[in-house]
């Protein structure tokens, strides 16, 4: 074969994505697209489109394939050589419960609104990124399911990912935060995902979170976990790249775009609590507080981001300074109310051991050796006593986030903050101003949330009347798959694997 | 503002109408300064229970945890309804009382202020 | 204060040539070293050289190998068959 001369980077680009589409004739371009304009986005030239990564389609193939493989020799060594064996600690097989019944469903959800939006927009070059990310979050969803099936032999907790994902409290959660972006237009759409979620807060994630994976010995979720980032961040130049080509194509897009992101900053900052809750919780061994996470890739990278795009009219989203007063409570609140409500859950929770408790104190100073670690050390009391602390009493929910009424006033710690909002009669509660400003915005489409703890009060959740006929509906076994993790299958199993046997059995409910 | 939508209209009904309730009412209460409870709470009664039944069979065992609510005496709770300063009539029902559907109170109890100083 | 721009890379023998060629081509860039990966920060504008890069690793080098180690990046990115950049406009 004779070796072309090899044509520059922006002359294989261009040759890639321009000049492949075509107006139609047949039927009006505005009956073929019929989504790209109803949000009131003008684009005046699609041409103007720039993937900055310039990545072909020819270049996509390449560079997946060689992740692909790198990331399955390291899951085949994982699982034939007892991986699950190396993390810090079984209380650590929470975060990947959580990862995978929160957050893959969120993958595969990304891939099919990329498909729906890559088909909405008119342009070539935005078709063609929406595609190859459509792509990337279908590989992540695989593999992510690929790496925890492994885990799921020996932990329980992760058998129904799918079913549960539709019917526990705290996956609507991060199921409503998606489909809210999925049943919006393309371009808000994009933003939400691409630009507010990816671009400036997924960082915490995948950044401090995997690393922290790596810390305690997960191969498996560190490793697919930097081979998704690494798509991740083309999802994120996408991102910044949408909204940048939103706000140079015309002026009266300028209000529209900071709607969105005043929007969709509140509602990903709200989901991320729960990464939060695992940094600081869930991993045995911790690498990075939440606060310390907050400070480093909000105060610092994600206000750096918007500085930039001052110059387009661009502020900054609507409650950020709300969100930086709360880094030193959501975290200690979010775990107080996964350890009440443990009971209708599919992992365990348990109060820190003395030596993270004391870790706490020091990222988090005064108000957590006034408040949260207080609260912890009567929960452990209890627990001695034999009166292990639940609340079987359904939460009021936010009507917008979903996440339980337990966040507090940005002023005062020690009043829980409810916002009554009203549409058609009908009153409805927020967890804050940032959701109830989202819920005023759209009340049409917020007053259509389906409510977990009303929805069993309806009668709708499979007849179950109070939490432990819920825990069944969601098929989910009590005190294996639920509640406290001292004394749990999960824990007797850990012990028994870690003190001398070589071979563990696989998923059974009692230690042998 | 209202959602941006193709084709027609974009009207639907709020998903926890009272009217699936079948005579009941769903509605909320919170115990200030009791954080040990991270959450409001939420119930769904008949609106004829008595308000003095709904405290000492409902509310008291669901908050039993709690040191202070052994020593809860309901009759000096200061309560708000929506937000806004109220005082109920125990030994009436929650609907005599004015408590409908997705109503939102908050009781707090003079000399209990929860754990630790701090409202837990 | 020049706002930062940052590339975080995993921590692996093929990524440790690109990040000793980034801190040499940019004087004014700090490594931060956490489990498995390195997040490089640098005020203002970053650049990786692919020569430098081919340099460190004793071979030829496709500037988009970078998306293999890849983590994630803070900063508009400009990117040509030689130079790989990131910057803040402002």
């Amino acid at each position: 074969m004779v070796k072309a001369k090899r044509l520059g980077l922006k002359e294989r680009y261009s040759l890639m994505t321009r000049g492949l589409d075509w107006e139609t004739t047949y039927q009006p371009m505005d009956q073929v697209f019929p989504y790209d304009k109803y949000e009131g986005i003008k684009i005046l030239d699609w041409d103007k489109w720039e993937d900055p990564f310039r990545l072909t389609m020819e270049s996509y193939w390449k560079y997946q394939s060689e992740k692909e493989r790198k990331l399955y020799a390291i899951l085949d060594a994982f699982q034939q050589n007892n991986g699950q064996l190396n993390i810090s600690d079984a209380r650590y097989m929470s975060a990947v419960k959580l990862w995978l019944q929160g957050i893959t469903p969120l993958e595969y959800a990304a891939h099919r609104g990329f498909a729906h939006a890559g088909r909405a927009f008119r342009g070539a070059g935005a078709r063609v990124a929406c595609q190859m990310q459509s792509i990337d979050e279908l590989r992540h969803a695989q593999t992510q399911l690929h790496a925890f099936s492994h885990y799921n032999k020996f932990f329980n907790g992760m058998h129904g990912f799918a079913h549960i994902r539709d019917r526990a409290w705290y996956l609507s959660i991060p199921k409503s935060f998606f489909e809210d972006a999925m049943s919006a237009g393309p371009f808000e759409f994009v933003t939400s995902i691409s630009f507010a979620f990816e671009y400036v807060l997924t960082n915490l994630l995948f950044m401090p979170f995997v690393s922290g994976a790596a810390y305690n010995g997960d191969m498996a979720t560190t490793t697919f976990g930097f081979s998704a980032q690494s798509d991740e961040s083309r999802h994120m130049t996408l991102g910044l790249e949408v909204v940048k080509f939103m706000l140079e194509q015309h002026e009266d897009n300028v209000p529209i775009v900071q709607a969105w992101l005043d929007k969709w900053f509140w509602r990903g900052y709200r989901l991320l609590g729960l990464v939060g809750t695992m940094m600081d919780y869930m991993l045995p061994k911790k690498v990075m507080s939440w606060k310390e996470a907050w400070e480093i890739y909000w105060e610092g990278n994600g206000i750096a981001l918007f500085h930039d795009l001052n110059r387009y009219g661009i502020r900054l989203p609507k409650y950020h300074e709300v969100a930086t007063k709360e880094k030193t409570r959501v975290t200690h609140e979010l775990w107080a109310t996964l350890y009440q409500y443990g009971n209708a859950l599919g992992l365990h929770t348990w109060v820190p051991e003395d030596e993270e408790l004391d870790w706490m104190s020091e990222k988090y100073g005064e108000l957590f050796d006034t408040m949260y670690r207080p609260r912890l050390l009567f929960m452990r009391e209890q627990e001695n006593a034999g009166k292990r602390y639940f609340n079987n009493r359904l939460p009021m929910v936010c009507q917008v986030c979903q996440i339980p009424v337990f966040f507090t006033e940005p002023d005062d710690p020690q009043k829980i903050c409810v916002r009554i909002v009203e549409w058609a009669d009908t009153k409805h509660h927020c967890c804050s101003d940032g959701c109830a400003d989202i819920f005023n915005r759209e009340p049409e489409k917020f007053v259509q949330s389906l409510i977990p703890p009303q929805q069993i009060y309806r009668g709708e959740a499979g007849g179950a009347r109070d939490i432990f006929e819920y825990a069944e509906w969601l098929h989910l076994k009590k005190d294996v798959d639920t509640g406290e993790y001292r004394g749990s299958p999960d824990h007797k199993n850990w012990e028994a694997w870690r003190s001398e046997k070589p071979t563990p059995q696989t998923n059974s409910d009692e230690a042998a | 503002m209202a959602v941006k939508h193709l084709g027609g209209g974009y009207e639907f009904k709020s998903e926890n109408r009272e009217e699936k309730y079948g005579g009941d009412i769903n509605f909320y209460i919170q115990w200030e300064k009791h954080l040990l409870y991270s959450c409001p709470s939420a119930y769904r009664a008949p609106v004829d229970m008595i308000l003095r039944d709904f405290l000492e069979q409902m509310f008291k065992l669901d908050y039993v945890t709690h040191p202070d609510t052994a020593e809860l005496d309901i009759e000096t709770l200061e309560w708000e309804l929506d937000q806004k300063p109220w005082q109920p009539d125990l030994d009436k029902s929650l609907k005599e009382n004015g408590i409908g559907h997705m109503t939102y109170l908050q009781i707090r109890s003079p000399g209990l202020n929860g754990m630790f100083g701090t409202g837990i | 204060m020049t706002d930062k721009v940052f590339i975080a890379l995993q921590n692996n023998s093929e990524a440790q040539a690109i990040i000793e060629a980034i801190l040499e081509d940019n004087s004014s860039a700090i490594a931060n070293e956490s489990p498995g990966m390195v997040k490089i920060d640098c005020p203002g504008r970053l650049i990786v050289r692919r020569e430098t890069v081919a340099e460190k690793m004793g071979r030829e080098f496709d500037l988009q190998e970078i998306h293999i180690n890849l983590i994630s990046i803070g900063g508009n990115i400009d990117e040509t068959d030689d130079e790989f950049v990131l910057s803040w406009n402002s």
